[in-house]
Parts: structure tokens; sequence; C-alpha cells
């Protein structure tokens, strides 16, 4: 158990590992301000997962990479708040009020929330052997000898799986396969046990077969280390199999967020349900062509007025949607939406 | 990688007696020989007698011989060690290059080691504070430096130091100091003499290096592996020095290659301006007046140290690189 876990008692824990709140992460290139993340919201659950779901753009990954303040120049985080309740459980930390470069921060990384990422095949340093850079991050977080962190990696790279542990540690990334190196990525975002795994699509470069190895390890390790997990994929398949909490990003913004089972038997937005229709489905005779939704993702430049999906709704108000802006509201019990076809109240930002 | 190493360091021989032949033949194709260039030069400085001990002038220097003669006999001796003697100078050709050599090394190592050793940590300082005030002072800076040539900015400090000391500072030794033993005040007198060459070469060579550096920092700041270092809370200095500058060393290792035979190579039209005593100077001149042993001597020792010092590189890529192997 890490040291920081131990000091806690179960009573005075907060619920809720990581709460965001209404952040706002903009990208200031000389074409414009990029709103990549408008407005999001999320919370993570002790040893709960959160599925993050959207398409390429939606800001799923820039919502990833702030929580660990790893967004770099041209992006800023312009507003919001991201608690953190690990060490400081009552109130929180919010890392958004941390300094990128503090040793504070540098403390938290890997240590605390770990990240693994998309592309396990350029993700680690083609210089270095695979023990040393798993070493490398055990010796930053804990108080051990090099010994012992060689140790401690060999049982990592077997916890992931890894055939013949001692061996691969001598090996460089350029000589194992995309999932033995993301089986190392996993080894080594969890060799100090973080609170938090964020995961950015980590499957998304495997193969189906080693897409279903790795997920199945990760279930696996996350009931034995109990941590919690901020899945992000644009995969609703993968998201079925990991998530209890989802929230469905569109341009930046949160359009649903619900617990999986409500989400799959009941979705509300319509982007969502757009995006369930266009799964195909296995027995289920069609008369012709897969479902898809129409137009194409606008360009984050020229972000549309009012409902951001309102150009490629299927549900769309007139002098409704494309003039006001939907809040996320709860519509049944752990059920949110952010629609107007579900607003009882009216819009109440005027764009 | 033994075995490698064994094979690249037995086809340097070979390709020496290619660039031999090669540096021979460059030389006979002009119209005229040694003499002839002589009888020219003599000429020109009033002396009409020199056209009547032609023939004789040929003979003594055997450049009555054909060709390949001449070139077989100068081989089989330079293999015994008799690099031969230089037509111009009269004297044997290892004796010129004796002379020169420590004087040549110890500007080209001094202006090399100063300017990799300012390049390095300017680039990487640059590449990570990019499009900073201060990047785009150092930019600038590098533009000019290899925008203007090393002779003109050698030249415009010589100006310079003449209107500030009164002295022209060129060569690198003070006349009353030529033929004395090595004293402080003689080494004190070459520095002050090597300031200006070291100063105009470390500048353009300063600005090269650190244009490499920033270009391929840069390149490797923008890699996934970066992010997954900063990730796992690694702090940025060593995110920055154990990884990222590892990464970008390829390009400048490659050049090191070269750099060994630039250290007698380099800069030679700033020795000119500055008439420093250098090998480049006694290159230049040997090539010009065709003086065949001296020339071909000094390009045998440019090809040996190209060699080697590509060798060299490989090996260290090698190295470092656990994704280069040869077999």
């Amino acid at each position: 158990m890490p040291p920081i876990l131990s000091r806690i008692s179960v009573t005075d824990m907060h619920p809720n590992l990581l709460e965001i709140t209404d952040l706002r992460t903009h990208f200031f290139t000389e074409q414009g301000v990029v709103p990549a993340v408008d407005g999001v919201s999320l919370q993570v659950k002790r040893g709960g997962t959160l599925g993050v779901l959207g398409e390429s753009g939606c800001g799923k990954s820039v919502t990833g990479f702030s929580i660990l303040r790893l967004v770099r120049p041209p992006g800023e985080i312009v507003g919001g708040a991201i608690r953190y309740y690990g060490r400081e459980t009552v109130n929180g930390e919010d890392l958004t009020a941390l300094d990128a470069r503090s040793e504070e921060l540098r403390q938290l990384r890997g240590a605390e929330i770990a990240m693994i990422f998309q592309e396990p095949m350029t993700s680690l340093d083609p210089l270095f052997t695979v023990g040393n850079q798993i070493m490398e991050a055990i010796l930053y977080h804990q108080d051990v000898s090099k010994a012992e962190a060689g140790k401690i990696a060999v049982e990592m790279l077997d916890k992931v799986r890894m055939p013949q542990p001692a061996d691969v540690i001598k090996q460089y990334p350029h000589q194992l396969s995309g999932g033995m190196r993301q089986r190392v990525m996993i080894a080594m975002a969890l060799s100090c046990e973080p609170q938090l795994l964020i995961a950015d699509e980590p499957t998304t470069a495997l193969d189906v077969t080693t897409e279903a190895q790795i997920l199945e390890l990760m279930r696996e390790l996350q009931d034995e280390l109990g941590m919690a997990i901020m899945f992000i994929t644009h995969d609703l398949g993968v998201i079925a199999e990991m998530a209890e909490e989802v929230a469905v990003m569109y341009l930046g913004k949160v359009v649903e967020q619900s617990d999986i089972q409500s989400l799959f038997a009941d979705p509300q937005h319509p982007y969502t349900r757009a995006l369930m229709q266009s799964i195909p489905k296995i027995g289920q005779k069609t008369d012709g062509r897969l479902e898809a939704i129409r137009g194409m993702v606008p360009s984050p430049r020229s972000i549309p007025t009012g409902c951001p999906f309102h150009p490629r709704c299927a549900s769309f108000i007139a002098d409704v949607c494309n003039v006001r802006a939907p809040r996320l509201q709860e519509t049944k019990r752990g059920h949110s939406v952010s629609c107007f076809l579900y607003e009882d109240g009216g819009g109440v930002n005027e764009a | 990688m033994a075995k490698y190493i064994l094979r690249r360091v037995v086809a340097i021989l070979p390709t020496l007696l290619l660039i031999t032949i090669f540096g021979f033949l460059v030389m006979e194709a002009p119209e005229g020989d040694y003499v002839t260039s002589y009888i020219i030069r003599e000429y020109g400085h009033g002396n009409t007698e020199a056209a009547r001990i032609e023939d004789q002038l040929r003979e003594f220097l055997a450049l009555d011989r054909p060709v390949y003669e001449r070139f077989v006999t100068w081989l089989a001796r330079f293999a015994q060690g008799d690099f031969g003697d230089s037509f111009d100078l009269r004297r044997p050709v290892r004796d010129i290059i004796n002379n020169r050599i420590g004087l040549t090394l110890t500007i080209s190592l001094a202006t090399f080691a100063i300017s990799w050793g300012i390049g390095i940590p300017l680039g990487v300082y640059s590449a990570t504070h990019q499009y900073s005030k201060s990047d785009n002072f150092l930019t600038t800076v590098t533009f000019v430096g290899l925008g203007l040539p090393d002779f003109l900015l050698a030249l415009a400090f010589l100006i310079l130091g003449w209107q500030l000391t009164g002295e022209v500072l060129t060569g690198l030794q003070s006349v009353e100091f030529l033929d004395q033993p090595w004293s402080l005040a003689k080494l004190l007198d070459l520095l002050k003499h090597m300031v200006i060459p070291v100063c105009a070469v470390v500048i353009t060579g300063t600005a090269w290096v650190m244009r490499v550096m920033r270009g391929n920092l840069l390149d490797q700041l923008g890699k996934d592996y970066i992010v997954t270092l900063r990730a796992k809370g690694v702090p940025e200095r060593v995110v920055i020095w154990k990884h990222a500058v590892k990464n970008s060393l390829h390009p400048l290792i490659a050049a090191l290659g070269q750099t060994l035979a630039w250290l007698i190579n380099g800069f030679t039209i700033t020795s000119i301006v500055l008439e420093l005593p250098t090998i480049q100077t006694v290159y230049l001149n040997a090539t010009l007046q065709q003086d065949v042993y001296l020339a071909g001597t000094i390009l045998i020792l440019i090809g040996f140290l190209v060699l080697i010092g590509t060798l060299l590189a490989d090996i260290i890529l090698a190295w470092m690189d656990p994704r280069i192997r040869y077999e």
C-alpha cells in the first residue's frame, strides 16, 4: 500500500478522488484561440472508472493532459479547478493553482497520478533499456536503492504478464512489440501504485486481440491495486467493457454524463444516440446502409453558436439550438444531459 | 562489432590508395608542371635566367620521368616512411609537416573545443526557451555568424586589433620570438596572436553547432517519450539533459567524423588571410605550384583523418544508439 493511503483513515476520505469543475483549456494559436476544453466538469470516484468518450478533437485528451498539467504552450488552462483529494482529503488541492514546473507537481506526477498513452511505439525513450525507464519512475518517487528499484521493475513486469521479465528489463524498446511496449508503459505507470491512472486511448494503436488482453489486464490490476482509472477513448465497445461512469464529450464540452447501464439503455443526447446508431450490430438484419452522423466535426476555430452540435443534430430546434447554449442538467438520478429537448426551465446562458 | 571495426580498418588502405591516385592525377591534369610554374614566377620577379635551366631543373627533380614512374617510386618510399622532398621549399615533407602540425592543432583544437563547448549549451538554452527574447537574440546572432564567412570576420578583427593596439596581428608569432626557445613571454605572444583567428572561426563554428543543437532538440522535445517522462515525474532538467539532448546528438556525432580532418584542413582562407603558419596554407600553395609530393602527403593525411573520423563517429553512434547495429 502506498504510504499516502496508509496515513489516511477511511472515514475522512472524500468520496471523489478527482473533481474537475468548469475546466477551460485554450490554445492560443496564430490562427486564433482554440477552446479545446471549454467548461468541462467531471468526477472520478475513488477506485472507480470514468470513461471519457468522444471523437478526435473533442478535447478528451487535453482534459487528461490538463490534470497532470502537461499542456504546453500555446495551450493554457484559463479557467476552472481540478481538485485532487489524494493527500488533502477534506478540501482537496487544486492542481490548476500549482506551477506546472513546481516540485510539488512533479512529486504528484507518476506517484499519485500516472498516465499511459495512445502510442506505445513512440512513448518510450529509444536510447534507454526498458528496465532503466521503469526504474527511473521508481527512483524519483520512492526511497529505495537501485538494486531494489530493479527488483520492483521485474515484479511489475511480471505483474503485467510480461514473459521473461528479468530478460525484458535489459531490452530496448525497439526490441519489443506494440503490445509488449504498452505492458511496459502500464508497468511503469503502476510501479509507484498511483491512486489515479489516466489512460489516453491505451489500446487504439493495438490490434484487437492485444487490445482485449490489455483491457483484461487493466481491469485485473485495478482490482488488485484499487486505483481509479480515467479511461479516454473514442471506442464505444471499449467504454462498455471498462467504465462504470461515462462522460460523452463533443467539441470541448461534456454533453451527457451517466452510469454505463443508463447510457446504453437510454442514451438521451442526440449526439450519443447517433453514436450508438452508427455501430453495426451483429445478427441484426438491416435493409441497407449503416447510420452515420451527418456532416463533419466543425473546425475548433469556428465553433457553432448555441449548442455546438446543432448543425449536425437530427432533433434541431430552429431559433433555439443555434441561439442559446444548453446546460448540463440531471434528467434522472445519475444521468445528466446538455440538450434543450430535456430542458424544463429553458436555456439559461444566452449565447 | 569487433569484426566490423576490423573490416573497416582494413578497408582504409585501398581507399587511401584510390584517394592518392586520384589526387596525383588531378595535380597532373593542368598544363605544365612545377618547373613551368616556377619559371613563370621567377620571370614575374624579373629573373629571366631561370628559363635556361628549365631542363636541368626538371631532370634534377625527376620531373622528366613519366607520371606513373614518379608516382610508384614516391609511393614505395612513402610506405617506408620517406614522404619525399618539397620542390619549392627544398626540404623534406616530413619536416615541413612536423614544423606546422603543432600550431595548426593548437588553433584548431582550441577553436573546436570552444565552439562545441559554447554551442551545445547555448543551443539547448535556445531550444528550451523557444521564441523567448533571449532565443530570438541568439537566433539572430546565429544567422549573422552563419552568414558572414570566418575570413571576413578575421579581416574585420585584424583591423579592429590594429586600431586598438597599433599592431598588425598576423601570423602566430612576433618576429622577435620566431627562433627563440619556448618561454612564458613567447607563449603569451602566441596567445595574443591566436585571439583573432580563434574568435573568427569560433563565431561561425558556434553558430553552426547551436543551430543544429537547437533544431534537433526542438524536434526531440515534441516527441511522445518526452511527455511520458514528464508524466512519470522526472525533473525537467533530467528530461532535457539525460534524454532529449542524448537523442539530439546524432547529427553532431556524424559531423564529428568530418571534424578530425577539419583540424588540419578547416578555415584555410582565414589561415591565408592572417598568414598563419598552418598546414592549410602550405597545402594550398603546394597545390597551386604543383609541388606534388608535399601536396600528396597532406592529401593522404587528410584522407586518413576523414576515414578514421567517420569510423570513430560510426562506432560512437552504435555505442550510443542501441538501434544501430553493424553486422
